[in-house]
């Protein structure tokens, strides 16, 4: 670990809540704040986050997220190295393609509009993730 | 089953600032074809750095008490806490093993190099925002368990030392029926190993 890492990565900093995207794992996940969660498999591109004491909605994850980015999200939006993604428009790509399958499952339609509706409320935002 | 091993003393951190981000490079586990076997993974570190860059430090913490069997090496936690021997899982503890997580991950389309160790801790420790000591040992409520997943490297090949990447854990919820497994596991995984 770097000096430069070290130093930032103290102990006492204040969590800002940020969608980072996970190499190792391939997921892009947002938390509101940084608790003890549990996550809830929705399907093959959704995870909720609850908040493991209170089981309050805190986040939520998206999966498979390489493969995604480079296939619906890089061409359909023509982000140029440097661009911010709208996680909303993320998990709205991601509700058109799973598509019908989604849509004759209640639970999963309320999984995305959850979802959605924190992306939208926290205006959160990612990075590009990708150099590809 | 093979003979249980935590951190040895020689292995175990110094407890100090930055030290909570100083993992070790490889952990034991039983290998996913034979739990009478152990291997090793390699720890994905990038990710867990990443997320404390920008201050979320539970995925550390977790990774610490959960996984690694030790408390989270940060300034006071043995005066705060008390840790008690053996209250901490350890990877090599899990109970159960599933390949195949049903989801692309980067350019395996369907996760199925994969593998999802289910672990039952008691408790474990998470970051609080305090001045005195940042790590809590709590206990895990009832009703969960946790999964690690590791990232096999040459799935099909000779079986190695080094068997894959540990890439991500948490904790998810039980299944009502069998509660030491994750809710959904016939349907999460695509096949039990063990």
């Amino acid at each position: 670990m770097s000096q430069n890492e070290m130093n930032t990565t103290d102990l006492h900093s204040p969590y800002v809540p940020t969608a980072l995207y996970f190499g190792d794992a391939d997921t892009v996940e947002y938390v509101k704040r940084d608790v003890s969660c549990f996550h809830r498999r929705i399907d093959g591109i959704l995870t909720l986050a609850y908040d493991l004491k209170t089981r309050e909605l805190v986040g939520f994850r998206i999966k498979g997220f390489k493969n995604f980015f480079l296939n619906h999200l890089k061409p359909k939006y023509r982000l140029l190295d440097g661009d911010f993604i709208a996680l909303v428009s993320v998990l709205e790509q991601a509700l058109e393609m799973v598509g019908d399958t989604v849509c004759s499952d209640e639970t999963r339609v309320d999984a995305y509009r959850k979802a959605r509706r924190m992306a939208h409320d926290d205006r959160v935002e990612l990075e590009p993730p990708l150099a590809a | 089953m093979a003979k249980v091993t935590k951190l040895t003393l020689a292995e175990r951190p110094v407890s100090g600032t930055g030290e909570w981000l100083r993992f070790p490079d490889a952990i034991t586990a039983l290998a996913p074809e034979d739990r009478n076997q152990v291997c090793a993974y390699k720890i994905g570190r990038d990710d867990t750095l990443k997320a404390a860059r920008a201050g979320r430090r539970q995925p550390a913490f977790q990774l610490w008490s959960v996984v690694l069997g030790h408390p989270p090496p940060v300034p006071g936690v043995e005066y705060r806490n008390r840790p008690e021997p053996n209250e901490l899982t350890s990877l090599v503890e899990a109970h159960a093993c599933f390949r195949g997580i049903e989801r692309p991950l980067a350019e395996d389309d369907e996760g199925s190099n994969v593998v999802a160790y289910v672990l039952r801790p008691k408790v474990f420790y998470e970051y609080t925002a305090d001045m005195v000591c940042t790590a809590t040992k709590v206990t895990v409520p009832p009703g969960f368990v946790f999964v690690a997943y590791a990232k096999l490297v040459e799935p099909d090949g000779v079986p190695r030392a080094v068997r894959g990447v540990l890439t991500h854990w948490g904790f998810v919820e039980a299944d009502e029926a069998t509660p030491e497994l994750p809710v959904n596991y016939a349907t999460r995984y695509r096949v039990r190993l063990w």
